[in-house]
């Protein structure tokens, strides 16, 4: 135990003394093709659900693009270059929250290790129940009734994505990433990311979005200044 | 010098002698060389070096870690500054040290000082005391004395504390002084153990770290004569009093020397090195002490057969799984075969042989997959129908029943069907017997196909009546389709009309367990199968096909689907006519083998064409022993035509009929060869038609045979003090079989295994609701057959035994997935259940109920967790419909107070996830401690669950109490069935079903 933290932090210290000039990666991830209309979701089964979306209806969050096909929700992630580096875990925790019986975020990411706060703000009955395909990540499944505020969890094994799911509310789903190294961003609503603080070096960058199929590039990032990788995802071919 | 009269010329005996005895002398050099020279002292040399780069590694490797250590680090540097201050302070200790000699002494004197003057005070005491007591002196001149000595004794006694507290604090300051070095010391060292062995160790192995007295001393151990003493390389072995070998017809103890080469085999850390250092690859199960098979009491021989007391690689009998590495060892060892040594090592590949011996009460031998293999395709195909194997005696046989026959097929397609029935049913499990390698010519072809006729017209003959009922109405098969996909069918049946590359494993034949569906409407009739489909027992009362409770709608609707699959290839082939010439010789043939050619002949001419078939077709059916997987009618008491197999993996290698054939000698060469080729050891031989070989081919693919092999190698005499590893309940063991002969396993997970029947379970999910396979997967462990892990302690053997018998409670509301009714008598379900039990270690057949104080805190605190775990919006209570969809429904909770065991529900409650992985029900929330003392808490968990002060058990057994007490009707299937008949099983949510998505799919072309 206390081995692995000191040689963690000897290692870390190696890799931030040599790269105290990092840089880092930017760019737009864009969907091409017609966007669908995301379907409304029926809440009407759980009421408190429902009566948390009297504006209008709640949608569906499989693809969601901008006018110009700006993609949100999409992960980016260093997959390869980081190879038998470690990095500390952070201290500070991340947080899902189930909001309007919707996760919020739907995709995020994490690193292995760091703790996850699920939050309940809805005041009804989740049940919040983790997927991984990676035996070692535990399969969690805890109900979480409205007087239950938070659940902390974390994943030990790498694992891109891990699905997460209600089956109280089976239109409830998320996604989370969790890699054994910072280098990761999500899509805002203008299909923007950045990792930030990348040592120099080339690097594998891989994108993933819930419905269309992943795409690489590889990067080179430079001392100082920003990298940039644009992507366009398209829609999987005809089956 | 006088000439001696001899004989001989005494100057050549010289010589002789001289000659000869430094032959001898040479002679008796050589033997001690080749005898000190000993192939095995190579493998310990190298060995030894591996060991000391090794030990070493991993001495460097511990360092490394201790050098890296916090607690390592700083325990050193404390020793460091504590001996550093101890060196500073070694003046003042020396002056401390003489200070507390001079005080020492000091003490002394004082010490004695005092107790002469306490013995002189004694003495006037007693004086003073006579004095005034008695009257026997002056008591004023003894007082005054006695005054003047009391003085003195305290003021001595005052010096005495004083220099005793100098002395102690003296003392107590250099103990401070060493207690820190020798702390200090003492964690480091503690810290330091694990690098201690390994140095200790390192000097023993590697002669570089050794001084140079013991280099020498470990040169001389090892040399020629002396080494009998202590000798470093030396033959490592094992004797096992309790196994014996037979050995010449003698029962000696087995002995392995195999550890003499394999030197790393008990020691982690050697994976990677060649062999024979190489880890052993399962030490947990094997070798190590606390291990299931310690090396001290099994060997290695004992599993992996062998003659264990060589010690070179031919003498162990080390046996090539391949030519290609026969070859190589010839090459690289020197290889060759010992001929006389009847239980040769098993090959690798076949190593689990070695499993059986201990293991052959076991119906699953946990570990040994390829063995389990073996022994599922004896099983499967049915070898213990002409072949007595003890382990299957009393076992069913595996084919169809024949007494009824005319109802189902008719006398064409029984015709072809024997001829060649694979050109039906691409993977049938019925044999080949005709077209094989030594009845393929033209004249053996035209024997053959009468011999088919006349086995033919026997089993139409003597075929009963079997009455059909008419079908109601005319059935519909898409309908049809939808139920064999959903309802359990294919748990057992495939319906596949191409041939799949799979590999076989248990879970594929658990899918061959009954016939693949094609080409029915071809085979048989609506009726039959129609009649069959609602009561399978009516037609063959011991059929392993279970009765699915059919309506007559239901049952219509999956013949109908049934019908949609034909084969008429098959059907295109021709039936030869009856050639009574051919039946003649046949009948011939098979009088001359009783009566005389005379007789023979006399008996022929009064035979009419009717007569000769009835007789070769009997005849035949005996000869190829159809009766050994059919039940035939006039052949219910005759015994199996083949081989014994119960030993067969002991018989004599010269016992085998090899014939003409060119192949290796030896048991695995001769299965391989007969499983492959069943009839090739006929080559070159000149035989009569009805001396020839009858074993039918299989058409085994080659990994089947190296498991059926592996089974075959292992079937071994019980002998050799060999008990069995474990002692199974007959009970028990009767209910097992019954597990595995009706396949339980297609349809349920039963010990973590089956469930064979999911992927289509996913299928039909995805075609029913239009949703991918993923989402289907994910639904998939909810929406199929249930996993059977803890049902030993899961249910009331009373609920479960009545529910086996009639399983027409549905217990899961939204399974399409039917429990059918399985013809069973009280004893095997007894059996059944008793099974379960004893996988989960559960005795008791008979349980008080739990009783529930309906007005107890923990009533009341459970009935809170309930609501505030929303169990109604999936669980049935009774009647009452849960709030959510049918996706999410679960079971009637009004049903659990006659089903499940208490027990097993807080278990259940306290982890859902750790029963059945997957589950959809969710852990139920149980408020911390601290949750309940928070300021609103009695307002959101009430006081009943804050009196219970955050105890989950008793929390957990209110939540159990509460669902005991749960009221409603407690079978509620034909509300279930009502819904499902109105609402269909699509009841999940396509998410694309309605999107535009799917429109636009078809619009345009999608590229990568």
């Amino acid at each position: 135990m206390n081995l692995s933290r000191i040689t963690t932090a000897l290692v870390t210290v190696i890799i931030f003394s040599t790269s105290l000039t990092a840089g880092g990666i930017k760019g737009t991830v864009k969907y091409d093709g017609k966007v669908p209309r995301m379907k409304p979701i029926k809440m009407a089964a759980d009421p408190i659900c429902d009566g948390k979306h009297t504006e209008s209806p709640p949608r569906l969050e499989w693809l969601l693009a901008g006018p110009n096909g700006e993609l949100k929700n999409v992960f980016v992630y260093v997959e390869k270059g980081l190879e038998g580096k470690n990095f500390p875990v952070p201290e500070k925790s991340v947080t899902m929250d189930q909001k309007g019986c919707l996760y919020i975020p739907h995709v995020m990411g994490v690193q292995v290790g760091q703790k996850i706060d699920f939050l309940n703000s809805d005041g009804t009955l989740h049940n919040v129940h983790a997927m991984p395909k990676q035996k070692q990540n535990d399969a969690f499944n805890e109900a979480m009734p409205g007087a239950r505020k938070k659940i902390t969890k974390q994943f030990g094994e790498p694992e891109v994505m891990l699905k997460m799911k209600c089956d109280v509310h089976p239109w409830m789903s998320a996604y989370i990433g969790v890699l054994n190294h910072p280098f990761y961003a999500v899509t805002d609503e203008k299909g923007n990311f950045e990792i930030k603080d990348l040592p120099p070096g080339t690097y594998t960058i891989k994108v993933w979005h819930e419905r269309l199929p992943a795409k690489t590039a590889t990067v080179t990032v430079k001392a100082e200044g920003d990298a940039t990788a644009d992507f366009v995802l398209k829609r999987p071919p005809k089956k | 010098m006088e000439k001696q009269e001899r004989f001989y010329n005494i100057l050549k005996l010289n010589k002789m002698f001289g000659i000869s005895s430094i032959v001898f002398l040479l002679l008796l050099v050589w033997t001690f060389a080749e005898d000190y020279d000993r192939d095995w002292k190579d493998y310990q040399r190298e060995f030894r070096q591996l060991e000391a780069a090794n030990t070493k590694g991993q001495l460097d490797g511990e360092l490394e870690k201790l050098n890296a250590l916090e607690e390592y680090k700083e325990a050193k540097s404390t020793l460091d500054a504590a001996e550093n201050s101890l060196q500073e302070k070694e003046d003042d200790l020396k002056i401390l040290e003489k200070q507390l000699g001079k005080l020492e002494a000091e003490h002394y004197q004082v010490e004695q000082a005092y107790n002469f003057i306490k013995a002189e005070y004694d003495v006037v005491k007693y004086e003073h005391e006579e004095a005034v007591g008695r009257g026997h002196g002056n008591p004023e001149k003894t007082g005054a004395k006695y005054d003047r000595y009391e003085v003195d004794l305290n003021q001595k006694r005052l010096i005495l504390e004083e220099t005793e507290r100098r002395l102690s604090e003296k003392r107590n300051t250099i103990r401070s002084h060493r207690k820190e070095v020798r702390e200090a010391d003492t964690r480091l060292s503690q810290l330091r153990r694990q690098a201690t062995i390994l140095d200790r160790k390192l000097r023993v192995v590697d002669p570089a770290a050794m001084s140079f007295a013991n280099k020498i001393g470990d040169k001389v151990r090892d040399l020629p004569v002396l080494d009998f003493l202590s000798p470093y390389y030396k033959v490592d072995q094992v004797v096992l009093k309790d196994i014996t070998e037979d050995i010449n017809f003698m029962e000696i103890p087995k002995v392995d020397r195999c550890t003499t080469c394999h030197q790393g085999i008990t020691e982690p850390g050697y994976e990677d090195a060649p062999q024979p250092f190489t880890t052993h690859p399962d030490l947990e199960l094997y070798l190590n002490s606390d291990s299931p098979h310690p090396l001290e009491s099994f060997g290695c021989t004992s599993c992996h057969a062998g003659r264990g007391r060589g010690t070179d690689f031919s003498t162990a009998t080390h046996t090539p799984g391949s030519h290609e590495q026969e070859e190589e060892w010839i090459e690289k060892y020197g290889w060759y075969e010992m001929h006389h040594w009847e239980q040769p090592m098993f090959p690798v590949k076949y190593t689990e042989a070695g499993c059986f011996k201990c293991h052959s009460n076991e119906i699953y031998i946990r570990g040994a997959d390829k063995l389990n293999l073996g022994t599922n395709l004896v099983e499967r195909a049915g070898c213990f129908g002409c072949h007595t194997i003890e382990r299957y005696k009393n076992k069913q046989r595996i084919g169809p029943d024949l007494n009824m026959i005319s109802s189902k097929v008719n006398k064409d397609w029984t015709y072809l069907w024997i001829k060649d029935p694979k050109s039906f049913r691409h993977n049938s499990w019925m044999p080949k017997f005709f077209g094989l390698f030594n009845n393929s010519d033209p004249e053996s072809v035209a024997r053959t196909d009468q011999e088919i006729n006349a086995i033919v017209h026997y089993l139409f003959k003597n075929s009963r009546d079997f009455p059909l009922d008419r079908i109601p109405r005319r059935g519909n098969s898409e309908r049809g389709e939808d139920l064999v996909n959903s309802l359990g069918c294919l748990g057992c049946h495939r319906v596949e009309s191409e041939e799949t590359e799979e590999a076989t494993t248990l879970q594929t034949l658990r899918l061959d367990h009954g016939p693949n569906l094609i080409g029915l409407a071809s085979k048989t009739e609506t009726e039959w199968i129609y009649n069959w489909l609602r009561e399978p027992e009516r037609y063959f009362p011991r059929t392993k096909m279970p009765n699915l409770r059919l309506s007559v709608t239901e049952a219509a609707d999956i013949t109908a689907y049934l019908m949609t699959m034909g084969n008429e290839d098959f059907l295109e082939q021709t039936v030869p006519a009856v050639d009574e010439d051919q039946i003649d010789e046949i009948t011939m043939a098979f009088l001359t083998t009783m009566f005389s050619d005379y007789d023979s002949r006399q008996k022929l001419t009064e035979m009419t064409l009717e007569d000769k078939l009835d007789y070769t077709g009997e005849k035949l059916i005996r000869s190829y022993g159809c009766f050994g997987c059919h039940n035939i009618p006039g052949f219910e008491n005759d015994k199996p035509i083949g081989t014994e197999l119960t030993e067969e993996g002991s018989k004599e290698v010269a016992r085998l009929d090899f014939g003409l054939l060119n192949i290796e000698h030896s048991r695995k060469a001769w299965f391989t060869q007969k499983l492959m080729h069943p009839r090739s050891f006929d080559e070159n031989k000149v035989k009569g038609p009805y001396e020839r070989l009858k074993m039918p081919d299989f058409e085994f693919s080659e990994q089947e045979v190296e498991a059926i092999v592996t089974a075959l190698l292992g079937f071994v005499k019980a002998s050799y003090g060999v008990k069995p590893a474990k002692s199974i309940n007959p009970d028990v063991h009767m209910g097992q079989w019954l597990v595995r002969e009706y396949n339980c396993q297609g349809c349920h997970l039963i010990e973590h295994d089956g469930g064979a029947i999911r992927p289509s379970i996913t299928q039909w999910l995805m075609d029913i609701n239009g949703i991918d396979q993923e989402a289907a997967f994910e639904v998939t462990e909810d929406l199929s057959p249930p996993d059977l892990n803890t049902q030993g302690v899961k249910t009331q053997p009373d609920w479960l035994f009545n529910f086996l018998k009639k399983p027409t409670t549905i217990i899961r509301p939204n399974l399409r997935a039917r429990m059918p009714t399985f013809n069973f008598g009280d004893d095997e379900w007894n059996s059944v259940i008793r099974y379960f039990q004893y996988l989960d270690k559960q005795v008791d057949a008979y349980e008080s109920p739990l009783t529930v104080n309906r007005q107890s805190t923990r009533y009341k605190a459970g009935e809170k967790l309930h609501e505030m775990g929303a169990c109604k919006n999936c669980h049935f209570y009774g009647t009452t419909q849960p709030l959510q969809t049918p996706q999410t429904w679960a079971a009637n909770l009004a049903l659990t107070k006659e089903r499940l065991r208490p027990e097993w529900v807080m278990e259940w409650l306290r982890d859902p996830q750790k029963i059945i992985p997957g589950t959809k029900m969710p852990k139920p929330y149980i408020p911390a401690p601290d949750e309940l003392t928070s300021s609103d808490a009695s307002e959101i968990y009430g006081k009943d669950l804050i009196l219970l002060a955050g105890n989950e058990d008793v929390m957990l057994k209110g939540l159990n109490d509460y669902v005991y007490a749960i009221p409603g009707k407690i079978d509620i299937s034909t509300e279930i069935k009502a819904f499902f008949d109105q609402n269909g099983y699509n009841f999940l949510e396509g998410e694309e079903e309605t999107d535009e998505w799917d429109e636009e799919w078809e619009e345009e072309e999608w590229q990568n």
